[in-house]
């Protein structure tokens, strides 16, 4: 069996720091869910050889983020699930607002801490469950990969 | 000689003229760049969802004009508000495949925000609504 990679162990080291984080600093548990979504999304790269095309040129004009989420759409649009688009983009808004409190006076009228901790557990459990099912698209992905080549082999 | 009579040709809607002129410019407009038909009905559906009081889309007229983000004027709890931007943003997706589609581009990037009050509105900026009150903002429109 192949050793998980790093991106996966943080992934998964990330998902931990949420849920441990989701009482007291509720904001970091938003983050941090969206950055464990973030490193499964580069272990799925790294898995298919496709890591380098997360990497920004340096006289780019897009930003890292902005290339993984064009990423993302590409691996929807491979598997024909919008829903893999959608929740990554649902944890890469809320951990913007989390984190720059976006438009602040707009949308939120108290910080990120406030207003995170009037989340409930099941709140997050809607949060957290949008995670699983980005786990549950990148295996489809990668199976739905593994199932081409293998034909194109033989 | 037939007198013309022309208060009768008057119609009872005022600016009638002006009102037929844009609607067949808006539906010209709308033949020749089909997204924004699609943006409109985006827009319906999010004024459709449980609490939502309004919404409109905001794209640049300069640089990445292939960017709207949609506003979606609501008064929601933190509960409710994940429903809604859950709805929503599976909403714009939807959209952007289509309009993906449609202009056979992948490079569409439809992004949806939950706020309190409309932002304020800013230079060089189109306001889509899903009717007729769409602003094209100039430079030298106030920000």
């Amino acid at each position: 069996m192949t050793e998980p990679s790093i991106y996966l162990l943080q992934a998964q080291a990330n998902e931990e720091s949420a849920k441990i984080a989701q009482k007291d600093f509720p904001e970091w548990a938003i983050i941090m869910y969206f950055y464990a979504a973030l490193h499964l999304i580069n272990d799925y790269a790294l898995e298919l050889n496709q890591i380098d095309l997360l990497k920004v040129d340096e006289d780019s004009k897009i930003s890292q983020h902005s290339l993984r989420r064009e990423y993302v759409k590409t691996i929807s649009n491979y598997i024909n699930c919008k829903d893999l688009q959608a929740n990554y983009d649902f944890l890469f808004n809320e951990s913007l607002l989390a984190r720059y409190l976006v438009n602040r006076n707009d949308i939120l009228e108290c910080s990120a801490r406030e207003y995170y901790s009037q989340y409930t557990d099941e709140d997050f459990l809607k949060i957290r469950d949008k995670l699983e099912q980005i786990k549950i698209r990148l295996e489809q992905a990668q199976k739905n990969t593994k199932r081409v080549k293998a034909v194109k082999n033989n | 000689m037939v007198p013309l009579h022309l208060e009768k040709l008057k119609s009872n809607t005022l600016f009638a003229v002006p009102n037929a002129l844009k609607n067949f410019f808006g539906f010209i407009v709308e033949k020749i760049r089909p997204e924004l038909a699609e943006v409109r009905k985006l827009i319906e559906k999010l004024e459709a969802l449980p609490n939502v009081q309004a919404a409109r889309g905001i794209r640049n007229k300069n640089g990445d004009s292939r960017k709207i983000i949609f506003e979606i004027l609501a008064t929601v709890n933190p509960s409710e508000r994940i429903d809604l931007l859950t709805e929503a943003t599976d909403f714009a997706i939807e959209t952007e495949w289509k309009i993906d589609a449609l202009t056979k581009s992948r490079n569409w990037h439809l992004e949806v925000q939950v706020v309190r009050k409309f932002r304020e509105d800013k230079k060089n900026q189109i306001i889509i609504f899903n009717n007729d009150r769409t602003k094209y903002l100039s430079p030298a429109s106030s920000s």
